[in-house]
């Protein structure tokens, strides 16, 4: 059992904080927290002009991919979507969106930040963690969308500030 | 179906041996540092975000948005070499005292020089991905693979917004497509 310990938290030094500290937005980029920070529901469901999509929708958006690999932790064997549309559901309501999606990541950061999750290989014999690493990264890329989407907006820096000194 | 998505089904600590685990992780994170710095698995592709942009659009900065293509990928660039002096040195590098001297002034004469340094870079973050310190503390407490995890995923948040900026320019998608299926 130490043997098994001791190379769980080998794995968890090489992949490191990097993949827990990713989820809620990485330190180097603000977070998800400050990016939503202040958004009334009408302001999430504005789409800016010449943009295809509003903060809401990009935050369902997320949202989806991140229910589906917690489904898939779960041992729920998720439906994967047909079509790239799919994975694109309405966001309905948005206070609810947002205290999910906030929630769900958090969750994932946990697992993220767990040894022995981290260690154990998926169907691939890959490390775990490889996987959150790659969805953080999917996270990340459409949390610099939620910013450039309140800038056209006119609604950046949030009240608490952007990640500007 | 994205790859990133695959496999998402786990097994079991346990259900393999683990003394190699160590190495694997090892492996698994030097496959996937060089990829996620160009994405193409989880969103669109670096070269993808970048193709079929004539330079005067890539300098072109969209109404109520305060940056353009090529802002954003000089910004890229000055992370990724900081991040590139850090690790090639051994030693933690001065941060800059504003976050606006990380944004250079960049004009539509720099845009192939501007591209041309990003794949370079590139090239460079490759033969750091594979080394086999990466759990070594280079940043302070930060290791050399936490760093180019937290600069991979730095850059994946611009390159979001080089999607996001060409949308709004009306330059999006590229004439090959952009990630859809």
């Amino acid at each position: 059992v130490s043997e098994q310990r001791s190379s769980e938290n080998s794995v968890h030094e090489v992949f490191g904080r990097a993949v827990g500290n990713l989820f809620l937005g990485g330190p180097a980029n603000v977070s998800w927290g400050q990016a939503l920070e202040g958004l009334e529901p009408g302001q999430a469901e504005r789409t800016p002009n010449h943009l295809p999509h509003s903060v809401a929708q990009v935050v369902a958006h997320v949202q989806f991919w991140q229910e589906h690999l917690l489904a898939s932790i779960d041992g729920k064997n998720p439906v994967m979507p047909e079509h790239a549309a799919g994975g694109w559901p309405p966001p309905g309501e948005w206070v609810g969106l947002h205290d999910a999606f906030l929630r769900d990541a958090a969750r994932l950061r946990a697992l993220a930040r767990d040894p022995e999750r981290c260690a154990a290989p998926d169907g691939n014999g890959v490390p775990f963690a490889a996987m959150l690493t790659n969805y953080a990264g999917h996270n990340i890329y459409h949390l610099g969308q939620v910013v450039t989407i309140r800038q056209a907006l006119g609604l950046w820096p949030p009240p608490g500030g952007g990640d500007t000194w | 179906m994205p790859a990133f998505c695959q496999n998402a089904r786990m097994t079991l600590p346990g259900d393999r041996p683990s003394d190699d685990r160590s190495q694997r992780a090892q492996l698994a994170l030097a496959r996937l540092l060089p990829k996620l710095f160009r994405g193409g698995q989880a969103f669109v592709g670096v070269e993808a975000s970048l193709s079929g942009l004539d330079a005067g659009t890539a300098a072109r900065v969209p109404d109520a948005l305060p940056h353009s293509v090529l802002d954003l990928l000089a910004h890229v660039n000055w992370w990724n070499r900081w991040m590139l002096e850090t690790i090639e040195m051994g030693q933690a590098q001065p941060y800059p005292k504003h976050a606006a001297d990380t944004w250079p002034e960049v004009g539509e004469a720099d845009w192939g020089r501007v591209k041309n340094e990003f794949y370079g870079l590139l090239a460079r973050i490759d033969a750091h991905a594979a080394r086999p310190d990466l759990a070594s503390p280079v940043n302070h407490e930060e290791t050399i693979g936490e760093l180019l995890a937290d600069f991979a995923l730095h850059t994946a948040h611009h390159f979001g917004q080089i999607v996001t900026v060409r949308q709004a320019l009306g330059a999006w998608p590229p004439p090959a497509g952009g990630d859809t299926w």
